[in-house]
């Protein structure tokens, strides 16, 4: 006779088990068979910390592409750089931006520190500025055709004032999220009357909204002053604008999906009763993905073209 | 001493045991079913649970008698893997060394009765059981066969890449 077979436990309290086990363990559970996957792959996905390794968003994007239903466990995400160096993880994303969308990229220029490449670009329509160089700033002055511009370049703000000034044109206006760290009063009315779509912190919106006829509207970190600070800038925000139709929201560290999002929804039906649709991005990854897209009417979940993130 | 009120538990397999309401309460379901019957004479059956599984885990109620309960459901997004403590106290841990077999009888106990730090430390002793091992030695531990092609498990290992130990 061999052993007594073992009462077997019940899924649910395997499950629970697995909780106990740290997350980089759980490769080897994933391993040992189909059922054992189906439990602990949604643990693994749980919380994503990728400080302190970088490279490693290569490998995980990868897989999220094509898994995106792996998606649907996360819900916190650590991204690598944890205080106020964007700049190396951006450039991972950037990689991978490049090899997905050349047509884009051929209308588009990264500048970094080199002025005389500005000279070059009077075709150039949408532009990415990663440099705080005054001459670069000076010699895109004269480039009246840039309908987008975007600047990644912390505490660049007030140099591309004067860039702004120039710039009649512009249709899409993204700022760094480091430009929150700046005090409101130091942020000045850009004269670029013409800005459809704008992408900044929510202190900074602020004084960009009024008198412009925005349609997007995509405000970084919003939790980053905590949730009633936001809500604040959202009220006085909604007394001035009736166009915004979609407003959007990239999240990231700070995010807790359960009670921010329920808080978010509430605020943006009260504030901006306008706004169609609600869109969540990961700062990271917003090139390409729509990582959650909510119909405030139906208040429903769905995924868009790309990445979903819901809190189960 | 004598006057504290005790109830009497019945085992799957008709043994009776006699002990202190207080330590029985321990058990969500008992306590629940004491308040929905009344005070009552009648033992109080356990169907899934056999006399010396039963014992054991009034050893573990007697012991805890006084710890003060837990909050029931306190947050439930709390079971994260990266905050949880692991650490079994010491006698905790002398308690629960015991074969796999009632490690896991005792597990399904706490789970019917409701007693939420024993599922706990039993959960915490088989995670710790896994933990560190490969995935053929939780195979074995566990008696299960691998069912992965070697595509499957080469695919599987490049999708977590990311998530490698370090």
């Amino acid at each position: 006779m061999g052993k007594k077979p073992l009462p077997s436990l019940p899924w649910d309290i395997f499950s629970y088990i697995l909780t106990f086990i740290p997350p980089p363990q759980l490769l080897s559970v994933i391993l040992v068979c189909q059922a054992f996957r189906r439990l602990a792959e949604p643990l693994l996905y749980r919380h994503i910390d990728l400080s302190n390794c970088p490279t490693r968003s290569l490998y995980l994007i990868r897989t999220l592409l094509s898994r995106k239903e792996l998606c649907t466990h996360v819900r916190t995400f650590q991204p690598a750089d944890r205080h106020t160096k964007p700049n190396g993880y951006l450039g991972v994303f950037r990689k991978i931006v490049r090899g997905q969308t050349q047509e884009h990229m051929r209308r588009t220029a990264y500048i970094q520190h080199s002025e005389r490449v500005a000279g070059r670009l009077s075709y150039v329509e949408n532009i990415s500025i990663h440099t705080s160089s005054e001459q670069v700033v000076r010699a895109l002055g004269c480039l009246s055709k840039i309908k987008k511009f975007r600047t990644l370049h912390p505490w660049g703000l007030r140099q591309h004032e004067s860039l702004l000034d120039a710039l009649p044109n512009v249709t899409h206006l993204e700022l760094p999220f480091t430009s929150f760290f700046l005090p409101v009063s130091e942020i000045r009315q850009y004269h670029a009357r013409s800005v459809e779509e704008l992408i900044c912190p929510t202190n900074v919106a602020v004084r960009l909204v009024p008198g412009r006829p925005i349609k997007r509207l995509f405000l970084l970190w919003p939790m980053l002053q905590g949730p009633p600070d936001s809500f604040e800038l959202m009220k006085e925000m909604a007394r001035s604008t009736e166009t915004i139709k979609v407003l959007g929201l990239f999240v990231g560290w700070g995010w807790n999906w359960q009670g921010d999002m329920a808080q978010i929804v509430s605020a943006t039906a009260t504030f901006l009763p306008d706004v169609e649709e609600l869109s969540l991005k990961l700062k990271c990854w917003k090139s390409n993905s729509h990582l959650l897209q909510m119909m405030l009417r139906e208040v429903r979940i769905f995924s868009s073209s790309g990445l979903l993130i819901v809190d189960r | 001493m004598s006057a504290a009120p005790q109830v009497t538990l019945e085992s799957s397999d008709g043994e009776k045991f006699k002990v202190d309401k207080e330590v029985a309460e321990r058990s969500v379901l008992i306590k629940n079913m004491i308040e929905d019957v009344g005070e009552s004479d009648n033992p109080i059956p356990l169907p899934n649970v056999n006399a010396s599984v039963l014992k054991k885990v009034l050893e573990y109620c007697e012991h805890h008698r006084g710890d003060p309960l837990p909050a029931a459901d306190a947050d439930p997004s709390n079971d994260d893997n990266r905050k949880r403590a692991t650490e079994i106290s010491d006698w905790d841990q002398k308690f629960i060394q015991v074969d796999q077999e009632m490690l896991f009888e005792i597990i399904l106990a706490a789970n019917y009765m409701d007693i939420k730090p024993l599922l706990d430390v039993g959960c915490k002793t088989v995670a710790n059981m896994i933990k560190g091992k490969t995935p053929e030695e939780i195979r074995k531990l566990f008696n299960i066969v691998n069912d992965f092609t070697p595509e499957e498990e080469a695919q599987i290992k490049k999708e977590n890449e990311w998530a490698e130990d370090r």
